[in-house]
Parts: structure tokens; C-alpha cells; sequence
């Protein structure tokens, strides 16, 4: 109810969840890594 | 004192250095369409269109936020309002489409979206003469991305949007008389100025003899200091004047990286252009992504905020690359330049290289090798928000199944961006497989990072 | 096009229900309402733009940025800025308080604290609990503890700001209570725990074939109303004063700002033309700054004006309630729920505000549009050291209908089969028609004709295979799809708030002025009204103007909330047209020698007899006529639902609630 989001927990949370998505990326065969798509940029917005 | 047209007729106004224009509105004025929703560059309730001339003569429009514009920055230009829009009982396209298409609610938004919507209009016009140009949803969405609306849900207003490229072009006259392009008000007492220097040189001199004096381009962030923390400023410095910081430059540095030097303004959206071909992978807030703010804030500010790297920088922006400062010490009669890598930029929290007197000149972006994979994640409490709880950027490449030259950047994690590069026995090396990418330095980051 | 899920064939423990009839009368109900057969008379549909889109009466004015607002409007020279200075901790005593050196303050024409309040200091709504500044306890961070006035906005604010740094303020701080669900198993809360239940739930659960269980956090959220809080309030010539606010409740301001002055509510008027935006937040948290506002204007003799900055309108004023909800059902093999309980905890900030309702309404729809069975629902309300949390769109509803909703995912998940499969087993049906607080649903094939049509319009099936093979790609983003019915109650819970008056004036040239208790906020209401009176009166709209919300023209009205303003305003604003028209009628029939019989308004003029014999006499010539022949051209009209509201029997060893009033319609919303 107060910050979560800019809490440190929230923070150390999430950035272990973006290495844990890039582990996924890079693991993946057929994910195009050579940029960020429009796609998953709107995605993301609502990831949040 | 500032002089300026508002919706057409010349005003001249007294006010302190750190006057908003919404203040000059409302109170000094007392034109009260424009409405204050949050006082932070949030909300857009607040937008106004400011025109100034461009080299043909014409006048060219740009959203901004009243509250956090300085009203100074006004000298010279045309302030349009939501009063100035109709003639007589005559709508203007974007007013008249928000009429007919139910874009309004509550109505204490609207303003602020009939004024996006003009702007819109107005740069649509300029660009393709007679007929309106059609409406890409990216540039729907990047014009009204700054304004929120807590009724509608927005489809009504994106309705009215569509709707006003299809109006008559000859309603869509509005009081456009071109702006007085009179130097820049100089004047200054000992105990309040708003300098607006044109030269980097003017800009020097005045960082020497008084770097006390806050630097301010789109006051997305000083001027909360004023809103929220009721900060006085009797002496503020203005550089979006200075024309030497208003270019764009493709380059190849000394040591072979090509790359552009961005510089604060330009073209509105060549710099977005520039990040984009300079870092595929980043969606840059000048970019219609949807990633950054608004189009009010991002006009004045753009790529690079003299204060950017107090506050934003730690969570925001793209990383890699070099910054220029000039000013420094004297050398000679000269400004002093040198550069830094962006790595050794930053400090502390709100402590960066800058040295007294000093201002970051330009900031050099490297071009992405082709063969390299690149993601730029970020994570915040709103879209829109330029200010991320975590932005993540990974870099790498793969030979022969083996990850090389890998790079971790990280934004809100600590104080300032956190960077590891790849080393052998670091990340770098790693073959990738389930749950071996980054063992090691990972928990290592963990152990020293604290957000 | 695909196969629809039939209900009919894959959900087993149906009775046989004839759902095709039931759907065809409901249909034939609903139709009827919207083509004009239904229980409002439609003669004379189409006029005055009812039942047609308009733009919102204030659209040209919205667009233009000549809609006045608060901070807009024209004021005194002499008026005053008010600023409030708030408590920066959660929890503690305000151990001293020297206002006399926050009035010796540079700038500062007054200040005003607890002390200085001459009436009630107590303005909680419905229960007490709210003071109006703070005495000793300081119960959330960003209580008021004083106010203060000064020439100027920005001056008020620098006097707080330089009052805290002189040290007026010493406080106490104490530990804060921040956890519902840690408060809740203290016992401490703003009113008593309610429950409510039906059949042996208990039992339920045990012979179920299936038990799911499970918890969740329902967060709160900020109104954002993009006009803050603010009013103007001017001093009478009397010893009260006049306020214009930016509030859904302008009776009970008034009765409010009354309290703490001291003085009978005729002394003090409210008024209020729009808001920009209320959501539920200015329902009750609009008074406080009315009343501190009202208390120094008395003092000073002068107009104050409060409006707060964004950052301490979120700080001092309430969200929608944090719930905390758990779940254990029971269900069959195909994943009907036979029974449980669910138990929702609401974080209810400090004080009761609206809380009693709130929960209890979260409690009405934990059920949602599906039947529980044998259930049993309890209801607590947490005190926690947050602001009072208020009123919000949906009042609890939504909170409710969360829990419900994540039990359908997890039986889904547990029986295997598509959430919607499951949504739609579950559904109230004949036989499973009985909520868990004793309502029987009605017009159950309406509701289950909606959600198959939405089914079909949305491709549902369609969707969910196209995302199935997006997601068995696509390693880290993932899609999602649900679609999911509505059940929502309209009207008040508490019954006496389900009436409301208008006020109808005709001018000697025609045109019609309407004024009733409903404010307007975005929603369109004054729109509505105006069409509601132009078709009574069969006028163009253009002939009908709405003024301003005031307690001096329409008294004792209910706040506008609750999904009712249009329902219950129109029909008073009719109830005035009818009353109206039959006296202009009766005058007619007597001055014109016409046949009353068959007399009617339409297209601007009154009508009467038929063929060769009709007579028309236009509306500005009959209204001057009737002014000449001293008949009153201005009418009040009043309404009152029907009651439909009976007391729940009370649970074992349970307090009694109340039932809401029949949700008439079960409104179902489709969620992409």
C-alpha cells in the first residue's frame, strides 16, 4: 500500500526477474534478441 | 519583463525569474481555461501551445506544460490558450471534433487535450499544406501521450483526434500573427534575472559568475523544486537560446566508434531518430513507444537535461557512450572542453563530474555492431513515466555458442547506473544454458547493489 | 463460425431450466424498455433529444475553457488563501501545538486548530471518528493539524512550511498499524464484523468433491480526480456563509459546516455548478475543507479559499479500500460451487467514514453473478493508521467480486477446463437462484443471455486459441483472456438516501429552467435531466437550462452516487414536468374551452382534440396566457423508489445486515 514500487525489495525483485527474462531470451532458439520489438515494448507497458 | 503575444495580441508582464506560465496565466493574468491539475508535468491538464518562427517565416507550435515552463521562456514567442482557440462562436477542428465525438467529461482535462489536439492540428498543417496529413496512431499517441483523463477512457477523444483531420481546412484559422523575434530580454538587477544566453561562450560566463544559478531547459525537474518544495530561484539561467547546444551530428570518435553526438534540441523528433539508429534496441522517449513521457515535457528538455543526471539519469536513460562538458577551468582565453566515458560521469546520487562552471556540451551515443544483441527492459509505476523503478540493459554477443562481450546495465538499483561488463570468468565466456548465465556475478551484484 | 459452450449439454448439475424462454421474456423486457413500451411512457420519444446521444451540457463551455471550476471562479479582492498543515507521522500525540506563533507568522492573517472550533469538532458522516483537526491523537500521516490563511496561495503554504521549521509543532510519534490483516486478528476495528449466511456451509464443504482454497490482496487506488479538492466560501450578511465546493454531497456540507459553526443549517447554502471529476472521493472527503474554509471566513470576516496542492490532496483524503479476501469452497467434479465461506477484510484507514457500507457492499458481491450455494460470508472492517478510506467507484463491489473471480481461475486450473466453461456452470440458475444473503436473483436468462452473446461477438474461442499458440511461443510475455459477467446492485443500501426533489421553473418567454439535487462530475447527469424535462415538456433541448446544484433550491438531497443520480433526479425532474403540464392542461381546457380529454405537448406547442377540430397553441403563448391567468409556472417534483428492501434474518449469533435493494438488472460488463 505505501511505495511498493519504489521499494528496495520490489526493485531487487524485478531486476532479478528482467535477468531471469534475459536468461529466457538468450536460452530461447528462435527469439529475435537483435532488438527490443515495438510488441514486446507495448507489452511491457501493461507487465508493469 | 516579458513580452509575447498571447493568442495574438502583444502582451508585456512582470514577474519573478521563477514564475511558471501557468502562474502568468491564472493569477497574473487572470485567464483561467487553463487549468492546474498535479503542478508537476504530469497530468497535462495545463497545456498550452507556445510558437515561435522558424526560418521561413512560419510559426511553428509546440505543446507545453504551463506549470512547470518557465514564464520567462516566453520572451519573443506566441502563447496560444484554450481561450484563444475559437472565433467568436466559430469552433476551431480540434474544439469543434471534441464537441461532436463526446471528449469531454468532467471537462477539467479538456483543455489541456483541445491544446494537444491544436498543436497537433497546427503541425499537421505546416507539414503537408493544403491537406491535413493522415493520423498514424504513433503520432496520435505520442501528441496526447502527456494529457490524462480519468472519465472518458480515452476512446472518445481519439475519436475526436481522427475526426479533426477531416474538418474543413479554412475553420481551422486561428489568430496567427508571427511572434516578435526580438532578442532574448538581457536585462537583469542584482537581485533577479532570468538569463537566456545565446552563445555557449554567454553561457560560460555567466555559469563563472554564478553557478549558483540553476540551468533550466523544460523544468521537468526544477521547477518541481518550485511547485512541490516552494524553492525561490531569484536567478535562473535559461539555455534553450543557445545555439551551439541545438544540433545533431553523425561522427566517428577518435578511436574508431561511430556513433552521434546528441545535443539538446533540434528537429523534435530527430534525436528519438538518431537513438533509434544508434541503439536499435531503445525505444527512446522521443520515440513514439509509448516508453516516455509526453510530448508537453519532452519538447524543451529532450535528450539531454543540464539536470538530467541529478535526479533522472540513475533510473532512466540509455547509457552507453561518452559525455562533453565545456566550461572548466580556464585554459587560456578558450572553454575548456574535454569528455568523459558515461561511466565516469556519474558519482554519486546527484553527483556527477560536472566541475564548477561546467556544462555538458554534448553527449556521444556509439552505433550498435550489427552482430551484437542488445534488450533495454524497463520496469515503472506508469507508462509514461520517464522515471523507472528498474530499467535493465543487456548486451551480447554469441560466438560459436558462447556468450562474449556480455554487458549489464542496470537503473535503479543504486544511486547512480550500475554497469558489469563481461570478463573471463565473469559472465562473459558463459555457454548459455538453463540457469548458468549469470551465477556468479549476479549474486555478487546482489551482495553490493542496494537500491 | 464456431460452437458455443451450451450450457445445456455441458453443465451437469442443472435442473432442467428452459433457458431460451426464460432469455426470450427478458429480451422482450429489455427491448421493450429501450424501444418505449416499458414503464416510462415513450409518447413522445425522440423528442428533446431523449434517448439520443447529445453533447454534455457544458461540452462547448469544457472546449472553449470558459467552464468555471472552483479555482476559476470570480472572487472578493479581499478573499483569503487557505493552506493546511498535516501531521508527518502515522501514529502518535500531538504533544504541543502554538498556534499564537503561527498567526505572529509574516503573511499570516489567521491560523485555526481543534480549539478554535466553535461548534461540533466531529465531522465523521455516517459514524463519528473523523475530528476535524486533530486533538491529541494523531491517527494517519497527513491528518490536519491546523490551517492557516494568508494574502496569497503560495504565502499560506511558505507560513506551514515555515511554521513546522520554527517548531510549532512537537509530536509524539508511536508505532503505526499498518497491516489489515494483522488488525483484524487484533480485533481492531472501525465498526463490527458482519456475516452473512445461508444453509449449512460447513457441511458443504466437507462432502464437496473438491475443496479450493485461497487468498488475495486487493490494492487501493487514488480517486485522481483532476480537479483537487477545493471550495470557496463566502460569510453571509447573517452568521452563516455561502460555500461552492467540488462535492458529490452538498447536503451534507451544508449540514456539516453548519455543525462546526455552530449555527442551523438555513444559515448556510452550498453550491456546486461541476466537478472536475469526483469518483467517490467527494462524497464525504470533500467536507472537511468546506467546514475549515467556512470556520475562517467567519473569523475574518472575509471569503477563504482552500484548494489543495495534488501531493497533499493524496496524503489527506482516502482511496478506495485495500481488501484483503480469503476462500474455501467447495465444488463438484465439474466445478460448481456447492458452498464455503470467503472472508473479506477491508483496510478501512482510521476512522469509519463509509466503510460500514463499503464492506458490507463487497460482502453483496463476493458472490458476484454466480451462485456460492451454502455459504457463508464474513465482513471485517480494519483500522489501520492510513487515511479514512472512502467511497470509490463500485463502493466495494469490485473488491468483492475479485475473490470470487480468482476462485473461478483456480477451479478452472483445478478441474481443468477454461475458466469461462466454468463462469458459466457456476451462474445463477433456476434452482441456484438464492444469494447468500436470502435475495432471489431474477431475470436469469437476461444473464445468461448476455454472457453467450459476448461469448459469440467477442470470438472468445477464437481468441483463446490464437493466445494459447502465441503463449506456447513466446517464453517470457505472456497473453491472457477472461471474460466476465457483472452482477451490480443499484441504489443505496441504506434506504432513506433513495429519494430526491427538483425544482421546475417556467419563464413568461418560455423558456424552462430545471434545477435538481444531483451534481454533476463528468457523468453526464445535468445532460440527462435536461432531456428528461425537454421531452416531459416536449421542448428542444436548447429551451431547458440547468443551474447549478444548490441546498437553497433543492434540500435534503442524497449524495450523488451509487449509480442512482440519473434514476432517481429524472424521475423527480419528471414527477415536477407532469405536475406541471396537468395544471397548464387543466388552465387550457378551462381558458381555451378544450377538451382536457387527449390533451397533449408536442413539438413546442399544446395539443388538443383531433382532425378537423385540433387545436394547437404553442408553448410561449399558452405559458404567457397561464401567467395572466394566475396560474404558478414553477413546480418541485420528488421521488422515491418503490421499497424493495427487506431486513436479512440474522445469522446465528451474527449481527444483522441489511439487503441491499434489488439489483435490478444484472448489468454484465465483458472484460478483454
Amino acid at each position: 500500500m505505501s511505495d511498493v514500487r519504489g521499494s528496495a525489495d520490489y526493485r531487487r525483485l524485478s531486476a532479478a526477474n528482467l535477468l531471469e527474462r534475459l536468461r529466457l531470451v538468450v536460452t530461447a532458439d528462435d527469439q529475435d534478441t537483435t532488438s527490443t520489438s515495438a510488441r514486446e515494448v507495448m507489452l511491457d507497458a501493461y507487465a508493469h | 519583463m516579458i513580452d509575447f503575444l498571447l493568442n495574438g495580441q502583444p502582451r508585456r508582464c512582470e514577474a519573478s525569474p521563477d514564475t511558471s506560465v501557468l502562474e502568468l496565466l491564472r493569477d497574473t493574468l487572470g485567464q483561467t481555461g487553463t487549468k492546474e491539475g498535479c503542478a508537476s508535468g504530469d497530468c497535462g491538464a495545463c497545456t498550452v501551445a507556445i510558437g515561435e518562427g522558424d526560418a521561413a517565416g512560419k510559426t511553428r507550435y509546440h505543446a507545453a506544460n504551463a506549470c512547470i515552463t518557465p514564464a520567462h521562456q516566453l520572451q519573443g514567442r506566441a502563447l496560444v490558450t484554450v481561450e484563444g482557440l475559437a472565433r467568436g462562436e466559430t469552433l476551431h477542428p480540434a474544439q469543434a471534433a471534441m464537441v461532436e465525438h463526446h471528449g469531454s467529461q468532467c471537462g477539467f482535462c479538456t483543455p489541456g487535450i483541445v491544446m494537444s489536439l491544436f498543436t497537433l492540428h497546427e503541425s499537421q498543417r505546416q507539414e503537408d499544406g493544403e491537406r491535413p496529413a493522415p493520423l498514424t496512431p504513433e503520432r496520435l499517441e505520442a501528441a496526447l501521450g502527456g494529457n490524462l483523463c480519468r472519465c472518458t477512457g480515452y476512446r472518445p477523444i481519439r475519436d475526436a483526434a481522427l475526426a479533426m483531420g477531416d474538418s474543413p481546412r479554412g475553420a481551422s484559422r486561428v489568430a496567427r500573427p508571427s511572434p516578435d523575434a526580438a532578442a532574448p530580454a538581457t536585462e537583469a538587477t542584482p537581485e533577479a534575472a532570468f538569463i537566456q544566453p545565446t552563445t555557449l561562450e554567454a553561457l560560460i560566463a555567466e555559469r563563472r559568475a554564478h553557478p549558483e544559478a540553476p540551468i533550466v531547459a523544460g523544468g521537468t525537474d526544477l521547477w518541481l523544486e518550485v511547485t512541490q518544495r516552494l524553492a525561490r530561484f531569484p536567478r535562473v539561467v535559461d539555455i534553450t537560446r543557445v545555439d551551439e547546444l541545438a544540433a545533431l551530428e553523425e561522427t566517428t570518435l577518435e578511436d574508431g566508434r561511430a556513433g552521434w553526438w546528441i545535443w539538446r534540441r533540434g528537429d523534435v523528433r530527430a534525436p528519438g531518430a538518431a537513438v533509434r539508429r544508434a541503439l536499435p534496441g531503445v525505444r527512446p522517449p522521443a520515440a513514439s513507444s509509448g516508453l516516455g513521457p509526453g510530448a508537453q515535457p519532452r519538447h524543451p528538455g529532450r535528450q539531454h537535461r543540464q539536470r538530467l543526471p541529478h535526479r533522472r539519469h540513475p533510473a532512466g536513460a540509455a547509457r552507453p557512450g561518452r559525455a562533453a562538458m565545456a566550461g572548466g577551468p580556464r585554459d587560456g582565453d578558450g572553454m575548456a572542453e574535454r569528455e568523459l566515458p558515461l561511466d565516469d560521469f556519474f558519482l554519486d546520487y546527484k553527483k556527477t563530474a560536472l566541475r564548477e562552471g561546467e556544462v555538458i556540451r554534448a553527449i556521444f551515443l556509439p552505433r550498435t555492431e550489427p552482430e551484437r544483441h542488445l534488450k533495454v527492459w524497463k520496469l515503472s509505476k506508469r507508462r509514461e513515466d520517464d522515471i523507472s523503478a528498474v530499467l535493465g540493459a543487456f548486451a551480447w554477443r554469441i560466438e560459436e555458442g558462447v556468450l562474449r562481450d556480455v554487458r549489464l546495465a542496470f537503473g535503479g538499483m543504486a544511486a547512480i547506473p550500475a554497469t558489469r561488463r563481461g570478463r573471463r570468468g565473469d559472465a562473459g565466456g558463459a555457454v548459455p544454458q538453463r540457469g548458468g548465465l549469470c551465477g556468479g556475478p549476479c549474486r555478487r551484484w546482489r551482495r553490493t547493489s542496494s537500491p | 463460425m464456431r460452437t458455443l459452450t451450451r450450457l445445456s449439454t455441458k453443465a451437469p448439475d442443472t435442473r432442467h431450466v428452459d433457458l431460451d424462454t426464460d432469455a426470450a421474456a427478458a429480451r422482450r423486457d429489455l427491448e421493450g424498455r429501450i424501444q418505449g413500451s416499458g414503464p416510462v411512457a415513450r409518447e413522445t420519444l425522440g423528442q428533446g433529444g431523449a434517448g439520443s446521444a447529445r453533447a454534455h451540457e457544458s461540452a462547448i463551455k469544457h472546449v472553449t475553457g470558459r467552464a468555471a471550476y472552483i479555482d476559476d471562479l470570480q472572487v472578493p479582492a479581499d478573499y483569503l488563501h487557505l493552506a493546511l498543515a498535516l501531521s508527518p507521522v502515522a501514529h502518535g500525540r500531538l504533544r504541543r501545538l502554538d498556534l499564537d506563533r503561527v498567526r505572529a507568522l509574516p503573511g499570516v492573517v489567521d491560523a485555526v486548530g481543534f480549539h478554535d472550533v466553535p461548534g461540533h469538532t466531529d465531522i465523521g458522516p455516517v459514524f463519528p471518528g473523523d475530528p476535524l483537526f486533530v486533538d491529541e491523537e494523531i491517527s494517519y500521516a497527513g491528518q490536519v493539524l491546523f490551517a492557516v490563511a494568508a494574502e496569497s496561495h503560495r504565502a499560506a503554504r511558505e507560513a506551514v512550511k515555515a511554521a513546522f521549521d520554527a517548531g510549532v509543532v512537537e509530536i509524539d510519534e508511536q508505532p503505526a498499524s499498518l497491516d489489515p490483516v494483522a488488525a483484524a486478528e487484533r480485533g481492531e476495528f472501525v465498526r463490527p464484523t458482519h456475516i452473512q449466511e445461508r444453509g449449512d456451509w460447513a457441511a458443504s464443504l466437507e462432502d464437496a468433491a473438491l475443496t479450493v482454497t485461497g487468498e488475495q490482496f486487493v490494492g487501493g487506488q487514488e480517486h485522481f480526480y483532476l480537479e483537487g479538492q477545493a471550495c470557496l466560501v463566502t460569510p453571509t450578511e447573517d452568521e452563516g456563509v455561502v460555500v461552492h465546493t467540488s462535492n458529490q454531497h452538498p447536503s451534507e456540507t451544508q449540514k456539516l459546516v453548519a455543525e462546526v459553526l455552530g449555527v442551523p443549517l438555513h444559515a448556510v447554502t452550498v453550491e456546486v455548478r461541476r466537478m472536475g471529476g469526483g469518483f467517490g472521493g467527494k462524497e464525504t472527503q470533500a467536507s472537511p475543507w468546506a467546514c475549515v474554509a467556512a470556520l475562517i471566513s467567519r473569523r475574518t470576516g472575509r471569503a477563504a479559499k482552500l484548494r489543495l496542492p495534488r501531493g497533499e490532496d493524496m496524503r489527506v483524503t482516502g482511496k478506495r479500500h485495500p481488501f484483503h479476501n480469503r476462500y474455501r469452497l467447495g465444488v463438484d467434479a465439474q466445478g460448481v460451487i456447492q458452498g464455503g465461506e470467503i472472508t473479506v477484510i477491508g483496510d478501512c484507514g482510521y476512522s469509519p467514514d463509509l466503510s460500514d457500507a463499503i464492506v458490507d457492499r463487497a460482502m453483496f458481491h463476493a458472490d458476484n453473478a454466480y451462485s456460492l450455494g451454502q455459504a457463508r460470508v464474513t465482513g471485517h472492517r480494519a483500522r489501520t493508521h492510513f487515511a479514512s478510506n472512502t467511497a470509490f467507484r463500485g463502493f466495494g463491489g469490485p473488491q468483492g467480486m475479485m475473490v470470487i473471480e480468482a476462485a473461478m481461475d483456480d477451479i478452472a486450473r483445478r478441474v481443468g477446463e477454461d475458466p469461462l466453461t466454468i463462469r458459466k456452470r457456476n451462474l445463477y440458475r433456476q434452482g441456484r437462484d438464492i444469494t447468500h444473503y436470502g435475495q432471489s436473483v431474477e431475470q436469469l436468462g437476461l444473464l445468461h443471455e448476455l454472457v453467450e452473446r459476448l461469448e459469440a461477438s467477442s470470438d472468445y474461442w477464437a481468441r483463446r486459441r490464437e493466445i494459447a499458440a502465441f503463449n506456447a511461443q513466446s517464453p517470457v510475455v505472456k497473453r491472457g483472456l477472461a471474460l466476465t459477467p457483472v452482477k451490480f446492485g443499484i441504489s443505496f443500501t441504506a434506504q432513506h438516501l433513495n429519494q430526491a426533489g427538483a425544482l421546475l421553473h417556467v419563464y413568461t418567454d418560455g423558456s424552462v429552467q430545471i434545477n435538481h439535487g444531483g451534481t454533476e462530475m463528468g457523468q453526464g447527469l445535468h445532460t440527462k435531466i435536461c432531456q428528461v424535462v425537454a421531452r416531459e415538456l416536449a421542448l428542444d433541448l436548447d429551451a431547458v437550462r440547468i443551474t447549478a446544484t444548490r441546498t437553497d433550491k433543492v434540500p435534503n438531497t442524497s449524495p450523488t452516487a451509487a449509480s442512482s443520480g440519473a434514476d432517481l433526479n429524472g424521475m423527480a425532474a419528471r414527477d415536477a414536468c407532469l405536475t406541471l403540464k396537468a395544471r397548464l392542461f387543466d388552465f387550457a381546457a378551462e381558458h381555451y374551452e378544450l377538451d382536457r380529454e387527449g390533451m397533449r405537448l408536442e413539438d413546442g406547442a399544446l395539443v388538443a382534440g383531433i382532425g378537423e377540430s385540433q387545436r394547437r397553441i404553442p408553448w410561449g403563448e399558452l405559458v404567457q396566457t397561464a401567467y395572466f391567468g394566475r396560474v404558478s409556472l414553477s413546480e418541485k417534483g420528488f421521488y422515491a423508489t418503490r421499497s424493495s428492501t427487506t431486513t436479512a434474518r440474522p445469522a446465528r449469533g451474527a449481527p444483522s445486515t441489511t439487503m441491499p435493494s434489488a439489483p435490478r438488472w444484472p448489468r454484465c460488463a465483458w472484460t478483454p
